[in-house]
């Protein structure tokens, strides 16, 4: 063991009070970062997931028009974009089957599906809603949006003149599974048998999509053979951006990740890290003053044993390390236990803060590599704020201190 | 015999804007064996001068050579290793460090040396504190044996990387009679037995009578 390493242990063990208490104190800032950090990635994730739930990564749309991202009601957030492009005929992405395969080639793409959207109007009996209409392939969809998870009634199959509608168009239509409704367009109306009723979690879906096999919807939209989109998903979502103004260069479609889409969401999201961010700073901030002035009374107090090593031998650079090694002991001692306070913390609140159906209203859960970085940091700021005793100690002059 | 300190017109001023001058030029050798004892009236400048000795301090005009080698233009990393090989100190006060046993305490000047602990330290160690009656007291605390053992376990570190001079400022001004002739006892057989030099300051006017030499300090100077 260095020497240097020996001597720190021997001061910290023989202070243990002292010890204890700024460990304690290194130990509870940890835990506070720990604990926010959990609460606000679960929090984040959640947004994001609910985001994604109902909605592409990466969209490559025909349409010159943009999509303009529309606002949830009673909410500011943008949770979803939808083209409305009254009844003219859409643009068509030509050659897509070549197309797609191309896009699934891409790199940071993991899956893809042909989409091809429109309007119409729902009608039962003497009701009629204006709904988006989706042209889809089940199979390949629901590796975009898991729509096959969000059947709530039925089967997810379309075949003939099947069609799938959200919970809240059938609850507010008053129809279910196995009833006929009609989608009626500048062409005519076609009637089509619902077979399966889906909840993907978020209300404007549920309320103006409807899903037809890809065949129907070329039908019913004067487009045979044509699609209008193709859906991506990517393996990093945050990568979605950078990924999507790749493929428009790449395809020369015009090219719409979920991030331009839920601006507003990303905006408020970000704000939300970096104000935690500066709480976990200030804490961090707090912590290392408490271990600082500890340690610099320490000094104090050790002046005459500091004034004694260096008489015999000891060079002022094994002084410093060690009060260093005091710093970066308590840092990663207290942040371990920090960890465990932080993380017991979390689950508590997870647990305790449930949807009605018991699920957590919050998944918070930790990587090792977590813990990892926040041990890290702590030790860190221990090393830091044990420098500037260190550097006291160093500056002891024997002879001023030894009599 | 080669001396194995040498001061040549050592001064010493202390202060910046109010200015002390301590010394006055002090030429004075030790070498091998020596038993010295430096006396001095109070404020007179016998630690200031103990000090430099020990390269603890610096003087601010004069000469200082270790083995013939003159320490000016060494650094403080060089200087440092210089007075751990060289010199032991014994203090009025123990100066112990209470967190280490005894042994650990004697173990202290030579793993400073080495950055670590070495094979044989701890049996070298307990072989010094065996010496000074203090074998029986290994795992101890300073605060945990007595005032007279404290300063022999002193000694003890003093002696651990068996330097050629120790240097001691009133190593018996803490200690009752009965103590402090013990612990001059001592002194003296390390210095018979194993040719350490030892200078020593003291207001005993009876102990200093009993060593080989004696200065004394009078305004700055030796006489
Ligand atoms: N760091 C310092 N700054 C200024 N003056 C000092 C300093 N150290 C010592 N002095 C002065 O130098 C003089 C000599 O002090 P020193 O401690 O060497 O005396 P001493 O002979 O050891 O005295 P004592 O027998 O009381 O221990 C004193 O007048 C003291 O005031
Ligand atoms: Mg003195």
């Amino acid at each position: 063991m260095p020497f240097s390493v020996f001597i720190a242990f021997k001061y910290l063990l023989d202070e243990k009070r002292q010890t204890l208490f700024i460990m304690s104190a290194c130990a509870i800032g940890v835990a506070v970062m720990v604990f926010l950090y959990g609460l606000i990635s679960g929090l984040q994730r959640s947004l994001v997931d609910r985001t994604l739930g109902s909605q592409a990564h990466i969209i490559l749309n025909a349409n010159k028009e943009k999509p303009r991202p529309l606002a949830e009601s009673g909410n500011d957030t943008a949770v979803m974009a939808r083209v409305e492009r009254g009844f003219d005929r859409p643009q068509m992405i030509s050659d897509w089957p070549r197309r797609i395969e191309a896009v699934a080639a891409s790199s940071g793409i993991v899956a893809v599906a042909p989409r091809l959207t429109g309007a119409a109007l729902l009608r039962r009996g003497d009701v009629t809603r204006p709904v988006g209409v989706s042209g889809i392939e089940p199979d390949s969809f629901t590796t975009i949006i898991p729509l096959a998870k969000s059947v709530v009634a039925g089967r997810y199959d379309l075949v003939g003149d099947e069609i799938f509608v959200g919970k809240d168009l059938a609850d507010d239509l008053g129809v279910t599974v196995g009833d006929r409704v009609a989608l009626q367009t500048r062409g005519g109306a076609v009637n089509f048998l619902i077979s399966a009723v889906f909840d993907l979690g978020n209300r404007s879906v549920n309320e103006n999509q409807v899903f037809v096999s890809l065949r129907q919807a070329q039908a019913l939209l004067g487009a045979p053979g044509d699609i209008n989109q193709i859906d991506t998903r990517v393996g990093e979502i945050f990568e979605a951006e950078k990924i999507a103004r790749r493929l428009e260069k790449e395809t020369g479609i015009e090219t719409i990740s979920w991030m331009e889409q839920n601006s507003q969401l990303l905006i408020a999201l970000r704000s939300q890290s970096s104000s935690s961010y500066l709480i976990q700073f200030f804490v961090m901030v707090a912590v290392a003053l408490g271990i600082a002035s500890v340690l610099v009374v320490s000094v104090v107090q050790k002046r005459a044993e500091i004034g004694i090593l260096r008489a015999f031998g000891t060079k002022r650079s094994v002084v410093t390390r060690i009060f260093l090694i005091q710093g970066a002991v308590v840092g990663l001692l207290g942040s371990t236990v920090g960890c465990f306070i932080g993380t017991g913390l979390a689950m508590f609140f997870r647990d305790s803060a449930k949807n009605p159906d018991g699920t957590p209203r919050f998944p918070i859960s930790y990587e090792l590599s977590e813990y990892v970085v926040f041990i890290l940091i702590a030790t860190l700021v221990g090393i830091i704020a044990a420098s500037l005793p260190a550097r006291q100690a160093a500056r002891i002059d024997p002879a001023q201190v030894v009599h | 015999m080669s001396a194995i300190l040498d001061l040549r017109g050592i001064t010493k001023t202390y202060g910046t804007r109010i200015k002390t001058q301590v010394l006055h030029g002090i030429d004075l050798t030790v070498s091998r064996g020596d038993f010295l004892a430096i006396t001095g009236q109070s404020g007179s400048g016998k630690t200031t001068l103990l000090n430099i000795m020990g390269l603890l301090d610096r003087s601010t005009t004069g000469n200082l050579l270790v083995n013939g080698t003159d320490t000016a233009g060494m650094d403080d990393e060089a200087i440092t290793a210089l007075r751990g090989r060289t010199l032991g100190f014994v203090f009025q006060f123990h100066h112990l460090l209470p967190a280490l046993t005894i042994l650990e305490n004697v173990m202290m000047p030579m793993m400073a040396d080495k950055g670590r602990e070495m094979p044989g330290m701890r049996e070298s160690a307990t072989e010094l504190l065996k010496r000074v009656g203090l074998g029986e007291r290994l795992k101890y605390k300073p605060d945990e044996v007595s005032g007279g053992q404290r300063q022999r376990a002193a000694i003890a570190r003093a002696l651990a990387m068996r330097p050629a001079v120790i240097l001691a400022d009133e190593p018996t001004g803490n200690l009752d009679s009965v103590s402090s002739a013990e612990v001059f006892t001592l002194l003296r057989e390390i210095n018979k037995a194993d040719g350490t030099a030892f200078c020593i300051v003291t207001h005993d006017a009876a102990i200093a009578k009993t060593c080989d030499r004696i200065v004394e300090i009078v305004d700055g100077r030796l006489v």
